[in-house]
């Protein structure tokens, strides 16, 4: 963009100059005006000079009224003292004889030892006029625009010394006919009184006569003469000339006008010049003849179009005076007419590409302007004023600091002054006021422009909006800002990692949290040597699981790190993944330390434990007693009866009937005993069971998420297949909540030893048939043997070293209250899967089923 | 030992059992009077000190946990009334503590129930000799 619009403003500049030189080569013939030759090309020279920095002009030309060469040198002040004519002729040498068109053969040639190019341009089409020799100490000289202004210029001259040649030379002609017919007319006059007074004598008279006849044949011969050749001026001249009435009417045109225009000479006569001058040029061409008729001016010049004979448009340009009448002549009008066309289609295409350029730089979406080189505006494109509602007027001069935020204001200034004393090309970035008061970001460039000699003509610079950008880079900030610090909070960092080139992008807090220094390329083996050791293979096995599960699952998993101060770090992560656009697997893993999380979990889940221990013993101990109280008394009164029974029927005699009482007593008692027995057994069964509709994938994952959190401690990662569409189960929540939990704590108890592989621990639910849903969980623990299947859910038979072996044996009895089935399979690998499968239709549950009872604390205490 | 069977239950040493169980109250002192003894049971400490055989008990059998007061309270009562008959604790709570706190307090003797006759008629016999 940027390049583009240099470009374009290099070449505004460039038209610009162009446009305004070519205007200073077109001002000069209105100098010229009614002068010499000697004073034109100098003029012409000096003009040169000046416009495009020459070393020098020359000019060597025929003078048109005298017909001798004239030479005029114009020097820059650097090479005055070493460019003469002497060494301009040496340089072109033999080319400097009267042939001027073989002045051109040579191209470029140097001017002697001086690093000068010198460029000839010819003066009329042949150069039947004269050479203008131009010197330039650039290399590249003459550029394209500098031969076209050249070629004008010397086509201005060459109109300039042909015009002054005429003009001349019809000033010398009518002088000199003036002259002689005053001389002839005194002679006349003289011989005319010798005569009257030789008749008034009557001598001679006859010879005076025939010789003053002789005489005025002479004259009038020197008179045709004359203007014989005044006709040859007339008919060869190289521009076209009219002659007209005071009213316009032609009286004579040359072969040229003839030939611009496309009448003959007898069609011209019966016209006027108005009748063939465009509609819109002939109030204003009349308006300047009759200033001309009416002695206002001298002579003017107009540009105007002609239409000619065939309908087409010739632009001229018309120099006309007024021609004084003699005696016999009455004055008439004279136009000398060049044919512009070329000239002004030129112009016309520079106006088109200046027209598109500025198109061009009014429809860019960018604020582009140009100021002088000491400060103030120039010009600013039509978006400027669009976007500001300034008009010109009130942004002209140092105006445009009205449309600046008043706090950017002073920035800018001091840039723009420190610019303008640099004269570097420099940038800066500020709000501009909307027209509707609304303030925007811009960044502002500026350019300076030099000229050949360095010196700074123009500041070129655009203002591109950058609002938007300037917005996005804000909220980008203050979102990075808030993500970096909501990680620092809450010490969690992220990672990105493309699978398949192991490409991995770490956050901040990440490199915080693994104390890698911050920025450093992370590669998987560094990740490893801060794994904890007992992790890695979970990692490992972490990743080939994911991989194989062909992935689009997020997941999370636990691990440590074993920092090189061998403190632990605690390791959550959630794993997000996505694809990029060619189909690359990539994960985005948020990453928390749970240390000081887990550290508390820790602390309580120990003192929890041990308070359930104390409780547990507690409770157990109360039981114990209870139950020794309650059954030891009936027990006393047995023994103590069964003593008393024996003594009585050893006695002498023995007492039958008090053994006969007291084995009555005893047996009474050891009912009693029983009865106590049963009251406990009661004990267990108080509650009825609270029978509802269930899903029971619902209340499976109601376990698991209550389960979470130990297993997560104890490293078992929980994976589930819930099947879909299970039909719902009539059961008490509660009570089967307490089976699957009972369950899944077995599981994750059965692996609390096992290290050489993942702690999995699957549950997962079925339809076993039409009637019957199935919940199985599957552990990788130690398993069971074949001979302890059997015992497995009896009541007090354990396989833990701190188990009461209670959990399985109510376990059953609640799914057998529910009219299902548990049972324990041996898995093929390691671990085994305990399984239960109950009713899936609802069905009324019978009275005498609905006594069973499992309380929190017997959890605990399985 | 055995304790001569009385031909007179008056001439007889009396022993009283107090416990609110009834099997102990109805068993005990049957095997008491196969030893030979008088014997009287209440169901509580109140009814035995409501009773008139306080001043002639020479041995008391007094269960630990009743409802009301409590074996060792009745023994406070009676060390406080002057009355030293000598005690045999008996408890259907196996609890070793509460053993060692009625020795310490001058119990005669202490059994866990169930316990076997010979055990509690080496226990009687150590009460009523020591006293």
């Amino acid at each position: 963009m940027d390049v583009q619009l240099e470009h374009s403003v290099q070449e505004i500049k460039r038209l610009q100059r162009c446009i305004s030189d070519l205007g200073n080569l077109l001002a000069l013939p209105a100098i010229w005006s009614a002068n010499e030759p000697a004073q034109i090309v100098p003029t012409l020279l000096d003009s040169l000079l000046r416009v495009l920095g020459l070393a020098f002009t020359y000019a060597r030309f025929k003078d048109p009224v005298e017909s001798v060469f004239i030479e005029v040198l114009r020097v820059a002040d650097a090479y005055r003292p070493r460019v003469q004519s002497e060494t301009i002729r040496e340089a072109l040498g033999r080319h400097m004889g009267s042939d001027f068109e073989e002045a051109l053969a040579f191209a470029h040639p140097r001017l002697g030892n001086e690093d000068i190019s010198i460029f000839p341009v010819l003066l009329g089409a042949k150069g039947e006029i004269g050479m203008i020799v131009v010197g330039s100490d650039r290399a590249d000289f003459p550029g394209e625009t500098e031969s076209l202004l050249l070629s004008v210029a010397a086509n201005q001259a060459s109109i300039g010394l042909r015009e002054a040649g005429l003009l001349s030379e019809q000033k010398r002609i009518s002088n000199e006919l003036d002259r002689r017919v005053a001389e002839r007319t005194r002679e006349l006059a003289v011989t005319n009184q010798e005569l009257r007074r030789e008749i008034a004598a009557g001598k001679l008279k006859e010879e005076k006569l025939r010789l003053n006849e002789e005489a005025l044949r002479l004259a009038h011969m020197r008179i045709a003469r004359n203007e014989e050749r005044w006709r040859s001026v007339f008919e060869n001249s190289a521009i076209g000339v009219a002659l007209t009435d005071l009213n316009g009417q032609f009286i004579a045109t040359n072969p040229v006008y003839q030939k611009m225009l496309g009448y003959t000479e007898e069609e011209l006569q019966q016209i006027r010049f108005l009748d063939i001058t465009v509609e819109e040029d002939r109030a204003h061409n009349w308006t300047l003849t009759e200033e001309l008729l009416g002695g206002k001016r001298r002579q003017f010049q107009i540009e105007k179009q002609y239409r000619r004979k065939n309908g087409s448009l010739v632009w001229v340009r018309n120099s006309v005076s007024l021609v004084p009448g003699t005696e016999r002549v009455p004055r008439f009008l004279m136009a000398l007419s060049e044919d512009i066309t070329e000239r002004k289609q030129a112009e016309a295409a520079i106006r088109a590409s200046e027209f598109k350029l500025r198109q061009v730089i009014d429809t860019i979406p960018t604020l582009a302007w140009c100021n002088l080189p000491d400060g103030p505006n120039e010009f600013l494109n039509k978006r400027w004023h669009e976007y500001t509602g300034l008009s010109p007027e009130e942004s002209d001069g140092w105006g445009w600091q009205v449309a600046f935020h008043p706090e950017d204001l002073p920035p800018v200034m001091k840039k723009w002054h420190e610019l303008l004393a640099s004269g570097e090309p420099g940038e800066i970035e500020a709000r501009l006021r909307r027209y509707d008061g609304v303030y925007r970001w811009f960044l502002i460039r500026a350019e300076p422009l030099r000229d050949e000699a360095g010196t700074i003509v123009r500041w070129y610079g655009t203002s591109t909006d950058i609002d938007d950008r300037k917005r996005a880079e804000e909220q980008l900030r203050r979102s990075e800002t808030f993500l970096a610090e909501g990680q620092r909070l809450s010490l969690t960092g992220s990672f990105s990692w493309r699978v398949a080139t192991d490409e991995i992008m770490w956050s901040e807090q990440l490199y915080r949290i693994y104390e890698f220094d911050i920025g450093a390329p992370v590669t998987l083996e560094m990740i490893r040597t801060r794994v904890h050791p007992e992790d890695i293979g979970l990692i490992e096995k972490m990743r080939m699981v994911d991989l194989a599960r062909s992935v689009g699952k997020d997941f999370e998993w636990h691990w440590r790190l074993m920092m090189p101060d061998h403190s632990m770090k605690y390791l959550h992560a959630i794993a997000h993944p996505t694809w990029s656009q060619d189909g690359q697997l990539e994960y985005i893993t948020a990453v928390q330390d749970v240390t000081a999380r887990r550290m508390s979990e820790e602390a309580l889940a120990k003192a929890r434990s041990e308070l359930a221990n104390v409780a547990r013993a507690t409770s157990l101990g109360v039981l114990t007693a209870s139950i020794a109280h309650e059954v030891n008394q009936p027990l006393s009164g047995i023994i103590t009866n069964a003593s008393t029974c024996l003594r009585m029927l050893s006695g002498d005699p023995p007492n039958i009937d008090g053994a006969r009482e007291t084995a009555k007593r005893t047996i009474r008692d050891g009912n009693r005993a029983a009865d106590v027995i049963t009251r406990l057994r009661l004990l267990y069964s108080k509650k009825d069971l609270s029978p509802e509709l269930m899903d029971l994938n619902e209340v499976a994952r109601e376990v698991a998420s209550l389960s979470l959190s130990e297993l997560q401690h104890n490293r078992v990662i929980l994976n589930h297949e819930f099947a879909d569409h299970l039909p719902p189960v009539t059961a008490d929540r509660v009570q089967l909540q307490q089976v699957i939990l009972n369950l899944i704590r077995n599981a994750s108890d059965a692996m609390s030893t096992v290290d050489d592989r993942p702690r999995e621990l699957l549950v997962k639910t079925e339809r076993v048939d039409q009637n019957r849903v199935c919940l199985s969980v599957k552990d990788a623990g130690v398993g069971f043997t074949p001979q302890s299947a059997d015992k497995l859910f009896e009541a007090f038979y354990s396989t833990k070293n701190d188990g009461m072996g209670i959990g399985l044996s109510i376990s059953r009895s609640i799914i057998e209250a529910h009219h299902g089935r548990l049972w324990a399979t041996a898995n093929d690998g390691p671990g085994a899967t305990f399984s239960f499968a109950i009713p899936c239709k609802p069905e009324a549950l019978p009275e005498a089923a609905t006594r069973v009872r499992w309380t929190h604390r017997r959890i605990d205490a399985a | 030992m055995v304790f001569p069977r009385a031909a007179n239950a008056n001439q007889c040493p009396l022993l009283s059992v107090v416990d609110d169980d009834e099997s102990v109250r109805e068993s005990l002192p049957d095997l008491l009077r196969e030893f030979g003894f008088a014997a009287r049971a209440f169901s509580s400490a109140e009814e035995f000190l409501r009773s008139d055989c306080v001043d002639e008990t020479k041995c008391l059998i007094l269960d630990i946990a009743m409802r009301g007061m409590s074996g060792p309270e009745l023994h406070r009562e009676l060390k406080r009334r002057r009355h030293e008959i000598p005690i045999v604790f008996i408890t259907a709570q196996r609890d070793e503590t509460i053993r060692a706190q009625a020795l310490e307090q001058g119990a005669a003797g202490f059994l866990f129930k169930p316990f076997s006759d010979t055990a509690l008629l080496a226990v009687l016999n150590t009460a009523l000799h020591e006293n």
